[in-house]
């Protein structure tokens, strides 16, 4: 049985996407930091990312059970 | 040396030869043969919003998104690990370009250079002291693999980007 907390990975991806930008813009390469919103899209990429990777995984558990 | 550190000196050693062939190739232009900065964002300093002028208009930001490890002997003797990294190229699109595309073919060429790296040392990935193949080895991995590549731009801010995932194993370690 397949059981994520989607709303708890969600905010770690954000949390995390924005931490990393944070530091760049904060540093030398601040011309190369994205803008808030393109760190939301890259968060919600690595978010449907993430959930693919969950969703094979827990398919591949069922599948060896049956 | 840890793994993101690892990989950046695999791309940083290895990209000026890389891309020295890509031109020879006719693979990319030698207009387009540049070295990024090379960014770990754990260790870049504050620099209090001051802005400095980079030879490079480009820059590589390789992050670490995952790691695990397996045991897989029954007495535990033996350690696998796996790291997931994302390798993020970003260059900047410029008005003052000579060409439309520059700044896209740019990025093209950056891609093509990375990947050269990874594919020419997919197996048994190596660092070595000083970053000449003929010192000792520093660092090394079993397989180094380029996974997927997917586009990053960011409109508002003028970047063209790709974002690469990337997978590094070490395996057969013994505890």
């Amino acid at each position: 049985m397949l059981k994520l907390d989607a709303t708890r990975i969600l905010e770690d991806i954000l949390e995390r996407e924005k931490e990393r930008n944070e530091l760049l813009k904060d540093s030398a390469y601040a011309q190369f930091a994205l803008s808030d919103e393109s760190v939301i899209e890259e968060a919600q990429k690595a978010y449907h990312a993430k959930m693919m990777d969950e969703i094979m995984k827990a398919t591949k558990e069922v599948l060896k059970g049956g | 040396m840890d793994e993101v550190t690892f990989l950046i000196r695999l791309l940083s050693d290895n990209w000026a030869s890389a891309a020295s062939a890509l031109v020879s190739s006719g693979d990319i232009t030698s207009s387009h043969n540049e070295t990024p900065n090379f960014i770990d964002v754990r260790s870049i300093a504050p620099n209090e919003g001051r802005r400095v002028d980079m030879d490079s208009k480009s820059v590589v930001i390789v992050y670490e998104d995952s790691g695990s490890t397996e045991y897989p002997t029954i007495d535990y003797s033996v350690r696998n690990e796996t790291f997931g990294f994302t390798v993020h190229i970003r260059t900047m699109h410029r008005r003052d370009f000579s060409e439309l595309t520059f700044s896209r073919d740019r990025l093209q060429a950056l891609y093509r250079i990375a990947r050269y790296i990874f594919e020419n040392n997919s197996l048994q990935p190596k660092v070595y002291v000083g970053g000449n193949s003929g010192n000792a080895i520093e660092d090394s991995a079993q397989i180094i693999k380029l996974q997927s590549r997917s586009e990053a731009n960011d409109r508002n801010k003028r970047l063209l980007g790709y974002k690469l995932t990337v997978e590094m194993k070490r395996m057969a370690i013994s505890v």
